[in-house]
């Protein structure tokens, strides 16, 4: 027995030796670049497609933070992205009129509209991220179904506040530019985000290379949360309240710190769709945008970050590849939701990735080998 | 004061909607311990079946609902139910029993799952055409198809507590737009008066109407007064008429029908589970299924009836809410959610799994949704606001309550505290 | 300043009118292993719940190591050193053998977002650490070769065990076992009576036992406190309290013998 426990203890001990910590982040960057070549070689039509699965891609894996790790059932995910979303859009919009004089796509690789972007994508992560800290307060006292109804009622009233909001300033005017321009705070004082017809206009600086650098710096941090101590903390909660406090797990912190994360990232999802040439419009904050990324997460493993990701990927293509049922796409999803809990209940992949499930049998049947 | 009584006679008849799609809600949730998130869903498609019925009725069998006898609204409650009943029964024995023991989360789940899946095949675009208009064009299909569509009337539109004030025989004025009366009229400010007649065009008898738009006043008979539609002298002299006072606080005939029929179900139910040996049974399984089953109760069957006198009762309120608002939007619009929202935040106000405390939510909600919109614009449009963001509001505020009442009491206003075992 | 690791004095509670526990006093020496038994429905898992923060207490005071734990929610009870095991098992089925042991040393580390996020040698020495310190207990328990198994793929015994070896992970200073010997059969309670006094002498902690049966009991405390319909009845060692009539009652229901009867 003494040999069994040395082969793992040093196979687990060696595992996390990874020095060159910049690695990985070099690696998400290089993930974006290749997207964005594939995205030019298929073809505009398909470098969309990339896009869409790049941000539900995203906004699943955060969804999971929350939903499939921490157990907490969020059902207003899409108000977080919407969010991030308008914060994001508002950001580049009013600060290429500042800057620029116009809202047009400003040419070359990288130039200060990418920067706008970048600090909007931020600045929206942040106030969502502040957002999902309000919201995760009562999760401490509501369980279940009641957080559900809780979050679901927090994304429609995040659509009603939207729909409320008054006229933007017209891009393509110079007279409404020029007055902008010369009193941008009282004019952005009464909340130009055009309100039930939706923010148009913002420049598509979101290329596959940002949304897929993006989706890859998403699954390596809630990797790096899953696979830590922060990660067991959420996994206890999920398992067992009661088990968890007893093991000194602070139930309020954790709870709330898998809202703030997952929060943050449906900024980021909703900043970059903001910026994926498409009008960021209320109805994105409502319940259906929520139940999609639901299902996606579902399906692919509550969990499970690189099932959210594959999920993902057949939940925007499936329908394209086979175009005859894209009428019916939403009803074989909840079929397929439904037979889902009913025979696999942890979705397809579980709670585990999809690269250790075949070690992980062999750990099963042969006790000491690594994972 | 007009206002504050106009605002009361909408609570009360959409709460008592409210009250019996809480009802559900709580239902479901007292036996088997989840939100069955599927319910606002059944709501929708007892509205949308009853529209179709009511298209069927008034295109292939040419009855006109509002004229003929009075069980033909009562046949398209009946075949509401049925329908809601039957759907409900189906989803709790192929998509809840099998979870029965499963983690709720996943339960939950499921619930959305048959949510999402009721929407998206009532907004599939229709294969049948069940009824058509004189010019041949689909009023009802199934699916239901995604355009909004407009409720048939199936009850006239009444006003009970109106005011005859005469009767006497009406005549042309001096021009175009003008009457006279052979009665003296008095007019008081604020208030609205109208002729009713009934004269004869294209051989058919035709009750039309006349608001009177002179000022207040009194005008001896025989004085000219504006009416509005305009009519020539010619049509109307002659005619017997009736000259009616609105009320300042009108009770509509469907106000009515609402409250009553939702009171009657509401007593029904009290008295099912509280005075029968199958509501002792309902009770029963609300406390322990384990135990309840070893008592010899038929757990299987008890929560069958449960489930499907949920959705019966659904199906009832969905029978009724379009008679109040005839626009029905698409089977997925996110109003419905809202609408199945609310009701699930009354019987959450209420305390979730208490009967009673659902019908108190359901009057509850309603109330702070519509006096929150009457008063909410008022201090909105004070504090500088453009008016009608107070009244957009409303769904803010029924949401604030529900995060303050759960704050502060969690079990809701009349709900017993659950304490997990440790 | 009291000579006791754990002092609770007149802890009580009371549901809705029913008084589930009413001035249960314990004092625990340090290294003590002491036994709480009673009747069924006396009211010791609800003292194990009072001790360890699920419920809070109505009245009383509770201190351990001279801190006051009156009031704490459970995880800083954890922290300051009450550690315990649950009736009905409660492990985190879906997580590894291993998860479950390092998940119980997380109230003794520190926890930085940033740190995980960017992987910093801090964060990475301190998980190694404590996975070494799990692979450890693990090991003890001669739970090592099912570390990365699912907690709740594992035999019953072993889950009982392991919730022990979960509770040590946290390093408490008194260790609360709730009825750790059910279901076991007899050979299993033999080990597992030797494995309770071998972590408490290695571990340098005071144990704290629920436990039916009574052998097992008598074996193994060195102090017993009888609770009966929430109250204590009766405290001493082993054989004070088989002898003394007042526990016999709470047991077989004897009517309460006159000073001058047997």
């Amino acid at each position: 027995m003494p040999s069994a426990l040395d082969a793992t203890t040093n196979a687990q001990l060696r595992r996390p030796n990874l020095p060159l910590i910049t690695l990985p982040w070099l690696a998400c960057a290089l993930l974006g670049l290749a997207m964005l070549m594939l995205g030019r070689f298929l073809g505009s039509y398909q470098e969309t497609l990339m896009q869409q699965v790049g941000i539900f891609a995203i906004a699943a894996v955060s969804l999971n933070i929350v939903n499939g790790l921490a157990g907490q059932f969020s059902m207003g995910h899409a108000g977080f992205m919407a969010v991030g979303a308008y914060v994001a859009a508002a950001t580049t919009y009013y600060g290429s009129l500042l800057h620029f004089n116009t809202a047009e796509l400003q040419p070359g690789l990288f130039n200060f509209g990418h920067v706008l972007m970048l600090i909007g994508l931020l600045a929206g992560a942040l106030v969502a991220a502040a957002l999902g800290y309000l919201v995760g307060l009562p999760s401490l006292r509501l369980r279940g179904d009641y957080l559900a109804i809780v979050t679901l009622g927090f994304g429609e009233i995040v659509r009603v506040l939207l729909q409320q909001t008054s006229p933007q300033v017209n891009g393509k005017d110079p007279a409404e530019i020029a007055a902008f321009t010369d009193a941008p705070l009282r004019t952005l004082a009464r909340i130009p985000l055009n309100g039930a017809l939706g923010f148009e206009g913002v420049p598509a600086y979101a290329t596959n290379l940002w949304i897929w650098t993006f989706v890859g710096i998403t699954c390596l941090a809630a990797y790096r949360i899953k696979e830590s101590s922060s990660g067991r903390a959420f996994l206890s909660i999920r398992e067992d309240e009661i088990a968890a406090r007893a093991m000194g797990i602070n139930l309020t912190k954790y709870k709330v710190r898998a809202f703030v994360l997952a929060a943050f990232f449906a900024g980021i999802a909703g900043g970059l769709l903001a910026h994926a040439g498409v009008t960021t419009s209320p109805i994105d904050a409502g319940f259906q945008r929520s139940f999609e990324i639901i299902i996606v997460v579902v399906l692919g493993g509550l969990g499970s970050i690189s099932g959210a990701v594959l999920a993902a990927i057949v939940f925007v293509l499936l329908p394209q590849v086979l175009h005859p049922i894209k009428d019916y796409r939403l009803v074989i999803f909840a079929l397929l939701l439904i037979s889902m809990m009913l025979l696999r209940p942890k979705g397809l992949f579980g709670v585990r990735e999809i690269w250790n499930i075949l070690p992980r049998r062999a750990a099963h049947t042969k006790p000491g080998a690594t994972p | 004061m007009t206002e504050l009584l106009q605002t009361l006679t909408t609570t009360i008849a959409v709460g008592s909607l409210y009250a019996l799609l809480a009802l559900g809600y709580t239902l479901v949730y007292g036996v088997l311990k989840f939100i069955n998130f599927a319910h606002s869903d059944i709501f929708v498609l007892g509205a949308w079946t009853t529209f179709t019925a009511a298209n069927v009725l008034t295109d292939r069998l040419g009855i006109n609902p509002t004229q003929s006898p009075w069980w033909g609204a009562v046949l398209i409650l009946l075949l509401t139910i049925a329908v809601c009943a039957t759907v409900g029964y189906l989803i709790e024995r192929f998509a809840y029993r099998p979870l029965r023991k499963a983690p709720r989360l996943n339960v939950l789940i499921t619930a959305i799952g048959v949510s999402l899946l009721l929407q998206n095949l009532g907004q599939l675009n229709g294969r049948v055409t069940v009824a058509t208009d004189k010019d041949g064009r689909p009023t009802a299909t199934l699916p239901f198809g995604s355009t909004p569509r407009s409720m048939p009337p199936l009850l006239p539109d009444l006003v009970l507590n109106e005011t005859v004030l005469s009767q006497g025989t009406l005549a042309g004025g001096t021009q175009r737009g003008l009457v006279k009366l052979d009665q003296p009229l008095t007019m008081l400010d604020g208030r609205t008066y109208r002729i009713e007649f009934t004269r004869t065009a294209d051989g058919q008898p035709r009750r039309e109407v006349l608001a009177l738009t002179a000022t207040a006043g009194t005008f001896p008979p025989g004085t000219d007064l504006a009416t509005q539609p305009r009519r020539s002298p010619a049509e109307v002299d002659g005619l017997p008429y009736s000259l009616i006072r609105s009320p300042r606080v009108p009770i509509m005939l469907v106000d009515v029908v609402i409250v009553a029929v939702a009171i009657t179900l509401m007593l029904g139910l009290e008295f099912l589970v509280f005075r029968t040996r199958l509501g002792r049974a309902m009770r029963a399984l609300s406390f322990n299924i384990e135990n309840a089953a070893l008592m010899g109760i038929n757990v299987n069957a008890v929560i069958s009836f449960t489930f499907v006198l949920g959705t019966a009762l659904a199906a009832a309120a969905a029978f009724l809410y379009p008679l109040k608002y005839p626009g029905l939007n698409q089977p997925a619009h996110q109003i419905w959610v809202l609408l199945g929202l609310k009701a699930f935040i009354a019987a959450v106000v209420g305390g979730i799994g208490n009967i009673r405390g659902a019908v108190l939510g359901g009057f509850l909600i309603a109330g702070i949704e519509f006096f929150g919109t009457l008063y909410g614009d008022k201090l909105f449009i004070s504090l500088g606001a453009r008016p009608g963001l107070g009244t957009s509001l409303a769904d803010v505020y029924v949401f604030s309550i529900l995060i303050l009442v759960l704050l502060v009491k969690p079990n809701g206003l009349l709900g017993s505290p659950v304490k997990e075992k440790v | 300043m009291s000579t006791f690791l754990l002092d609770a004095q007149n802890l009580g509670i009371s549901f809705g009118g029913l008084k589930a526990v009413q001035a249960l006093t314990l004092q625990i020496p340090p290294n003590a292993l002491h036994g709480l038994i009673g009747p069924n429905g006396a009211g010791k898992t609800t003292a194990f719940n009072l001790l360890t923060g699920v419920y809070k207490p109505q009245t009383g005071s509770m201190t351990l190591n001279a801190q006051n734990l009156m009031g704490l929610p459970p995880h800083l009870i954890a922290k300051a050193g009450l550690s315990r095991t649950f009736q009905n098992i409660r492990l985190f089925g879906e997580l590894s053998v291993l998860d479950n042991v390092m998940l119980a040393s997380h109230c003794r580390g520190h926890h930085s977002i940033v740190a995980t996020l960017f992987r910093s040698p801090t964060f990475l020495a301190q998980e190694q650490a404590m996975r070494r310190r799990a692979m450890h207990l693990l090991d003890l328990f001669a739970l090592a070769p099912a570390a990365h198994a699912q907690a709740k793929s594992l035999p019953y015994g072993d889950q009982r065990r392991l919730e022990i070896c979960r509770a040590l992970a946290t390093e408490p200073r008194v260790l609360l076992l709730d009825e750790p010997a059910a279901g076991l059969n007899p050979s299993e309670k033999q080990a597992l009576a030797k494995l309770i006094q071998t972590v408490k002498a290695q571990f340098n902690l005071a144990v704290l036992l629920i436990e039916h049966d009574m052998s097992l009991v008598m074996q193994v405390c060195e102090q017993i406190t009888v609770l009966d319909h929430g109250c204590t009845i009766a405290h001493g060692t082993p054989s004070q309290i088989q002898s003394d009539p007042r526990v016999r009652e709470a047991y077989l229901g004897e009517p309460t013998p006159t000073p001058a009867g047997t």
